[in-house]
């Protein structure tokens, strides 16, 4: 049997080559533009149902497919180090995912008994959607990914 | 766990980027490996121990 080291192990891991990182930027860019058009076109334009649902389609297909690109695509010198930080990001986020689960249903309790039907509504779509929603943890993971990764770089130099 | 690699990085009179370059790692991984933020994987501690021609036990203590 040939011999494997722990490098090519770490190789045959689901990341994909470095160069869909800067197609997931592309693709990440383009879905920001929508996401301004969508803006304008809801608040300033009051746009026609239509309009605004194809937007939002095509926002979420961008940002969804472009942030799954950024974050599990191999970095310029992918290590054990950079696989370490993120297990350790990824372990965080499922904690968070966890938390906001268990702030969910005592605040939803909670809403229930002391708000009026109107404030519990949107605090609830606020609190069940946004936190846990894919594209929400993928900018989160995105984010903290990237702030470690620059922050040990600029200690290095 | 404590380790010597950048002493023993100062008395070979190499850089990390030199280190990282001839082990095959980045520039912030033996960063984080001198600064107490990384145990690294036995691969890369036999790679280390092999390239400043000590033991692992030598470069790396509990």
């Amino acid at each position: 049997m040939q011999h494997q080291t722990l490098h090519d192990m770490y190789n045959k891991t689901i990341l994909m080559p470095h160069r869909c990182q800067k197609a997931g930027w592309v693709i990440v860019a383009i879905a920001f533009v929508i996401a301004i058009c969508l803006f304008y076109s809801i608040v300033v334009n009051y746009q026609a149902e239509p309009t605004v649902s194809a937007l939002l389609t095509s926002l979420v297909l961008l940002s969804a497919t472009g942030l799954l690109l950024v974050c599990f695509s191999k970095e310029k010198h992918e290590d054990e180090y950079i696989g370490y930080l993120r297990m350790q990001i990824l372990t965080w986020i499922i904690v968070y995912v966890f938390a906001v689960t268990v702030v969910r249903e005592v605040l939803g309790f909670l809403l229930t008994w002391f708000a009026s039907m109107s404030v519990r509504g949107t605090a609830m779509t606020i609190v069940s959607f946004l936190p846990t929603n894919p594209i929400i943890l993928g900018i989160i993971y995105l984010i903290i990914f990237k702030t470690v990764i620059w922050l040990t770089k600029r200690k290095c130099d | 766990m404590e380790n010597d690699i950048r002493v023993e990085r100062a008395r070979k009179r190499i850089s990390q980027a030199e280190l990282a370059a001839a082990i095959g790692v980045s520039r912030q991984t033996i960063f984080a490996i001198e600064n107490n933020k990384f145990i690294p994987s036995t691969e890369l501690a036999l790679k280390l121990s092999a390239y400043f021609g000590k033991t692992v036990n030598e470069l790396f203590r509990l």
